[in-house]
């Protein structure tokens, strides 16, 4: 065996070696974010969570006749945390986010909907404790609106580092599946948390 | 040794670590020199030369080559800062807006560290896999530092014990053992790869040889078995190396441990707190040791041994417990005089005795302030916790309201009160700007803001700047995008009333320097000064700043300011009028010390700090600017609050 064999051996090993480390390094990076951002959101849905029962108990008191409608919202938001969880456990799985999609989209038109009744009940509209829930929630909306970008952006970055050439090689051997974006933009539902009373 | 020493050196090559890598380097080389040298032989059937250069040439070269490959991977990863080491370890970032209590405390105790001592707050990780006690603290400099605990710290310190490991961790970061830990880690990384490549190289020949010995034999056959010696000779040099490793570190690192100790217990003025958590680590089973695979690579980094070695006495990057317990707890039996309050008192007296400025102490001068405004104190204590300032801080965090508190640790709220803060008093300049709000950030942004307004009116202005770095880590939560927006936000707000007062400039400042670090856009300063002399013109417009901050006569501060400098001093000073220099130039001028050299840095601050403190008073001027200054050259001043 020639020494230049020896370090043509050796060169060869450190690329297969270190590039494969770094390509990993990098991808964790850029799935830890998807986390953090992920975590952002999270904190936000859960409050928003705790607040929508509150709220329902406090419109019971008024909206009799519309039982229905607020059974629907509890409902709603019941599969909605469940697909939170689901979702917190592992955000870069891109089934449990489009999962939390479409269970917070069916949230949003339920609480548009009771929102829309709620119109017709002028005593609840003057209601102190519903007034200031509804500011709360419609300031949470915001806040899981803003976490949602930025999530967003961390999916893309992601995504583009996980599928460029050759991260694509390694990241499907290392188990790095693409992620999906958080989006609730379908434009009927855009219109729906007008919570403004 | 003060603040800007310790930095310094650590900053420097420290010449140890290098001999002591070169000697690790060497002895590899030779190991695998010698390996290879018996491998011909075997082949050949007989040695022939045992010096053979062009062999030896090649051996070094690829030995070499392989650890440094190794070691600058490693470094080149870690530059990144501190959150790149907690997410090699497993890592989560803590949310800053966390709904849980312990999360909570943590956050709060290290909030009212950094803010005490100037230090920007550190991104806090927790490693949730870990049930044992133990924390570390990582990053490059100290702008991008991270300090992290483990579940089981979490969940089993009580706050005092908690703030007496963070309060060691905050003293690695001023010490700058951050930097040279992660030097030792590119060390270690580069030995480790020797060590992978002769597992690697084994793995392949094995199957090679497996493979093809049906068919042929001799020959190749040997070969395979070179290549499988020649691999088991790696393992085993790698594994030596790796002892060299283990002993480099733990030289270096024990002293320090002693060090953080001690200056923890400075800092809190409780050494129960730590002796606390000293207490539980040793009591409980499994104690401090820390499951991740980078565990024993990382063990300098951490609070306590985080791993357990067969030579634990000579290879252990901490020092036993008990003594440290007994190190800290001076009244225990009372024997002697423990080691750890003989450092605590040394390191005292050098600080307060280190000013070797020659200005004449003027204690009268301060009269009720007291010393805590004598210059030389003030200077001594950059860089370290001070109990006073901790007080202070605690006592501040608990007038703040709580809703205050709130929209400070979320991203979008944090983002509405910067906006916030920046609004003018002015109706039409206000209006303009939330125009501008509006324009560039989107609804969700406009309307937080709009709610933000009356909860800010509750913050008493000389906290503002306060609220300022509690929002930090909250706004690092952006993302690019929505940085580069709140970037351009930020300058046009300041830009509407046409003027930019020291409040504004001092926000910019602590916004933006810290946040770029955190989105890649700002690099460390190289440094370019070494000397004062050339910076004449920067030094006048500099202190032209401060003398004019102050509510007292200028000059009087001016002539103060140059009493710590007087024999390095330039020699084309002089106090500018008021309206002579823009806030432009005052930020060219702090750019230019944001690029010198340690001591540059040291009489340029001491020089301010004179100024500021010649009419025995600090303005709210003076301490925003002083704030705007120190945080953009990177050194932590304390909050002096009284």
């Amino acid at each position: 065996m020639s020494t230049a064999l020896i370090i043509i051996l050796g060169l060869l090993l450190v690329l297969f070696v270190a590039m494969p480390i770094s390509i990993y390094n990098s991808l964790v990076k850029l799935n830890n974010r998807v986390k953090n951002a992920f975590s952002q959101i999270d904190v936000q849905l859960k409050r928003r969570y705790d607040l929508i029962p509150n709220l329902v108990e406090t419109a019971k008191g008024y909206m009799k006749h519309e039982s229905e409608t607020l059974e629907a919202v509890i409902q709603a938001r019941n599969q909605a945390q469940q697909a939170e969880s689901q979702a917190a456990k592992n955000p870069s799985d891109a089934d449990a986010i489009k999962k939390l999609q479409g269970s917070e989209q069916a949230l949003t038109g339920a609480l548009g909907k009771m929102f829309a009744l709620s119109e017709s009940y002028p005593d609840l509209k003057a209601n102190q404790n519903m007034m200031q829930l509804s500011e709360e929630l419609s300031s949470t909306e915001n806040k899981i609106a803003y976490a949602r970008q930025s999530f967003n952006d961390a999916v893309m970055q992601y995504n583009t580092g996980r599928e460029k050439f050759p991260n694509i090689i390694f990241a499907n051997m290392f188990g790095f599946t693409p992620a999906a974006q958080f989006e609730l933009d379908a434009p009927a539902e855009r219109e729906a948390p007008s919570v403004s009373f | 040794m003060d603040f800007f020493e310790a930095q310094d050196q650590a900053r420097r090559k420290t010449w140890k670590l290098i001999v002591l890598y070169s000697m690790a380097v060497i002895t590899l080389i030779v190991a695998v020199y010698l390996v290879v040298l018996f491998l011909f032989a075997y082949q050949q059937g007989g040695l022939q030369e045992i010096w053979n250069p062009p062999l030896f040439i090649a051996v070094s070269g690829f030995t070499i080559f392989l650890i440094l490959i190794g070691t600058v991977t490693r470094v080149l990863q870690l530059r990144k800062g501190g959150s790149a080491v907690a997410e090699m370890l497993g890592g989560r970032k803590l949310n800053p807006s966390t709904n849980d209590f312990k999360e909570k405390q943590l956050r709060n105790v290290v909030e009212e560290m950094s803010i005490a001592s100037g230090l920007p707050v550190p991104d806090i990780y927790i490693l949730d896999n870990e049930p044992s006690i133990n924390a570390f603290a990582a990053g490059y400099g100290t702008r991008d530092a991270a300090v992290g605990v483990t579940r089981g710290a979490l969940d089993q310190l009580s706050r005092d014990e908690l703030q007496g490991v963070i309060a060691h961790e905050f003293s690695h970061i001023f010490n700058g053992d951050m930097r040279i830990n992660i030097r030792l880690i590119g060390i270690l990384n580069g030995i480790l790869l020797l060590h992978l490549m002769g597992m690697i190289l084994m793995r392949s020949s094995f199957f090679a040889g497996r493979g093809r010995s049906s068919g042929q034999g001799g020959k190749s056959g040997g070969g395979a078995m070179a290549i499988l010696l020649l691999g088991l000779a790696l393992i085993i040099i790698g594994y030596i190396g790796m002892i060299f490793g283990r002993m480099i570190q733990a030289a270096v690192s024990r002293q320090r441990e002693y060090l953080a100790d001690a200056a923890a217990v400075q800092y809190t003025r409780n050494p129960d707190g730590l002796a606390g958590a000293l207490r539980k680590i040793a009591s409980k089973k499994g104690g401090s040791k820390v499951e991740d695979g980078h565990a024993m690579e990382l063990s300098h980094l951490f609070f306590a041994n985080s791993y357990k070695s067969a030579l634990s006495s000579l290879l252990a990057t901490h020092p036993p417990i008990e003594k440290r317990i007994k190190a800290i707890s001076p009244s225990t039996d009372g024997v002697e005089k423990s080691s750890t309050e003989k450092v605590r008192e040394r390191m005292e007296k050098q600080r307060v005795e280190s000013p070797k400025d020659g200005s004449p102490k003027k204690g009268s001068k301060f009269g009720a302030l007291g010393d805590i405004f004598s210059p030389e104190l003030m200077i001594a204590a950059f860089g370290t916790v001070g109990q006073r300032d901790l007080q202070y801080v605690q006592k501040m965090m608990g007038q703040i309201p709580e809703d205050v508190k709130d929209a400070a640790h979320n991203p979008l709220e944090a983002e509405a009160m910067i906006y916030g803060l920046l609004l003018s008093g002015d109706d039409d300049v206000s209006n303009e700007q939330m125009g501008t709000i509006e324009e560039l950030c989107g609804t969700e942004v406009f309307e937080a803001v709009g709610r933000i307004k009356p909860i800010l009116k509750k913050v008493k202005p000389e906290w503002k700047l306060f609220v300022v770095d509690m929002a930090i880590p909250a706004l690092k939560q952006m993302s690019e995008r929505q940085y580069g927006q709140f970037r351009e936000a930020i300058e046009k707000l300041i830009k509407a009333d046409k003027q930019v007062s020291i409040f504004e400039f001092a926000l910019e400042k602590v916004v933006i320097h810290s946040l770029d670090a955190e989105f890649g856009k700002d690099v460390e300063p190289k440094i370019e000064h070494h000397n004062l002399k050339p910076l004449g013109k920067e030094l006048s417009i500099l202190l032209s700043a401060v003398a004019h901050a102050s509510d007292g006569d200028s000059q009087e501060a001016w002539d103060e300011a140059l009493t710590p400098i007087k024999d390095v001093k330039p020699d084309d000073l002089e106090l500018l009028d008021a309206d002579k220099s823009s806030m432009q130039q005052l930020d060219g001028a702090i750019e230019a010390f944001a690029k010198s050299a340690r001591p540059v840095q040291k009489f340029v601050l001491s020089s301010i700090i004179h100024a500021i403190s010649a009419d025995g008073n600090m303005s709210r001027n003076e301490i925003e600017l002083l704030r705007a200054i120190s945080i953009s050259i990177d050194c932590p001043i304390p909050v002096f609050g009284s």
